[in-house]
């Protein structure tokens, strides 16, 4: 089993290389699982096939803070500084990111990450219009005209307070 | 990298926003309908999103000759905003849990309502209210059972003989009913054993799977009576006794009244004298069975019962003095209820 000193070499689907704490990457279960595989052999890189670079690096951000959160504040206050963390971490990232990063995050099984970022989702979509969320999800609507208007009439007060900015 | 997230990415991601949405999205396709109308996730959503301070309520009734309304006061923002539903005139609320309420109107007609998807459904005529023309008193209770994912409405009907309405307290006085909303109908029971009598209370509190009322029991006509608090398992179908502590058992059953305690406890209330009653004032608890403590106000002696199997089943906890709980009242009704519960907590 790897020592917590070790680094590990995550790389992309672009193929660029990030050197990370074995520390931050072992909260991705998929290179945990790799890694112990493969454990004996001196090659420590995981390729990460399907993961962007962009999304890469804030998956790594967002451990590196919570693996150092979480020594700083061993006696009490961790939720707190992480929460406060998760929201300025958030906001540098853009809405549309969002989606390719929650994609990203279920693929290296991060429940941490992944609950945050559904979270942000869930809040980001849930005063939109339901032709936002088609679009935003990528979905294509298979109801027929006279059907969709059926469901709508049924519960009319669920489409007011709609705010697509 | 794919443009549709797998299945399991979309349903954390619903499982997250509130149900105004989650009706709204019914119409983006066909298999988003199908997820957000499945039992099995309305069910999950429900338990994660029931303990959220935006799903938490104050439940009240307005009623007046010139209207009659449920009104919910949401926790969140110190019950500013309400939504109210109006009712048909002289209907009541007897119970809710797991997200609904149950009302009955004076002609005995039974409908419950869902307020996050402003839906209500009126349930068939409970057969024994045809036999309601003599005078009699009624109990109603309210209930779900988590494994069949159940609601069940319970109606009890005790018909009075004369002036003195407890003459023959055998069970050819007492009628039950029971109504399972997966099976959409009412069944007869006998619930209540031999000698046992209810004691009046608007309406059953469910805690634990159980519905409870303070009863009085004897072994015979000619012993003393007893107080225990009844208990009806809604899973079962059954009822069982509580026993009361010993100072209990023995004074008037008409002062005491039972309430729902914390999250997962039966409060019995000893009023000694007190015109109180925690249940008259119009407090009913819907989602989080916490919500119930605050609005009590209370100055006497609580005993809580833990839980079967809880060797030390009561507990009793001294609370001096009335405990203000403070909401904000809608300005744009007269609200009789409002005004009584001001008064009653000599709010200014």
């Amino acid at each position: 089993m790897a020592s917590t000193d070790d680094k590990v070499i995550l790389k992309s689907s672009e193929g660029e290389c990030f050197e990370v704490d074995m520390a931050v990457a072992s909260h991705l279960q998929i290179v945990k699982s790799v890694l112990e595989d493969c454990e004996g052999s001196s090659d420590k890189v995981v390729s990460l096939f399907i993961v962007e670079a962009k999304y890469v690096a804030m998956i790594i951000e967002y451990y590196k803070n919570y693996v150092e959160l979480k020594e700083k504040h061993e006696e009490g206050g961790f939720e707190e500084k992480l929460k406060e963390f998760e929201k300025q971490f958030l906001e540098q990232i853009d809405k549309k990111e969002l989606k390719g990063l929650v994609m990203a995050v279920n693929y290296l099984n991060a429940p941490a990450l992944f609950d945050v970022v559904c979270t942000a989702i869930a809040k980001h979509i849930e005063n939109k219009s339901v032709e936002y969320v088609r679009e935003y999800f990528g979905i294509v609507n298979d109801f027929t005209a006279e059907e969709e208007a059926q469901i709508r009439e049924e519960h009319r007060w669920a489409y007011d307070g709609v705010n697509d900015d | 990298m794919l443009d549709q997230l797998p299945e399991e990415v979309t349903v954390e991601i619903l499982l997250k926003v509130p149900v105004k949405f989650l009706v709204r999205c019914t119409c983006v396709c066909k298999s988003w309908f199908n997820l957000i109308t499945d039992t099995t996730f309305i069910s999950t959503h429900l338990t994660i999103t029931k303990n959220l301070p935006s799903n938490q309520f104050l439940l009240t009734h307005i009623h007046s000759s010139e209207e009659s309304a449920c009104v919910l006061h949401f926790k969140e923002n110190g019950f500013k905003n309400y939504m109210r539903h109006d009712l048909s005139p002289r209907l009541q609320i007897k119970g809710s849990c797991s997200g609904l309420i149950c009302l009955v109107d004076d002609a005995h007609t039974f409908s419950l309502w869902n307020p996050s998807i402003k839906a209500s459904l009126t349930l068939p005529k409970s057969k024994i209210t045809t036999k309601i023309c003599e005078p009699c008193q009624e109990f109603f209770g309210f209930g779900f059972e988590l494994h069949t994912n159940d609601y069940k409405v319970l109606h009890i009907v005790r018909l009075m003989h004369g002036r003195e309405p407890y003459v023959g307290s055998g069970l050819n006085s007492i009628e039950a009913e029971l109504y399972s909303l997966n099976a959409g109908t009412w069944k007869r029971i006998s619930c209540v054993p031999h000698h046992t009598r209810l004691y009046s209370c608007p309406s059953l509190p469910f805690v634990n799977g159980f519905l409870h009322c303070i009863a009085s029991q004897t072994e015979s006509e000619d012993h003393d009576c007893r107080n225990v608090v009844w208990a009806f398992d809604v899973n079962r179908e059954t009822s069982r006794n509580i026993l009361l502590p010993e100072d209990l058992t023995l004074s008037k059953p008409c002062k005491l009244s039972v309430s729902v305690h914390g999250e997962s406890s039966i409060a019995v209330l000893d009023r000694k004298g007190r015109s109180y009653s925690l249940a008259n004032m119009g407090y009913e608890n819907i989602c989080s069975e916490g919500i119930m403590d605050e609005a009590v106000v209370y100055s006497c002696r609580i005993r809580y019962f833990k839980g079967f199997g809880n060797p030390n089943k009561w507990g009793t906890c001294v609370e001096k003095g009335w405990r203000r709980y403070s909401f904000v009242r809608p300005t744009e009704q007269k609200n009789q209820v409002w005004e009584n519960i001001k008064k009653e907590l000599g709010a200014s």
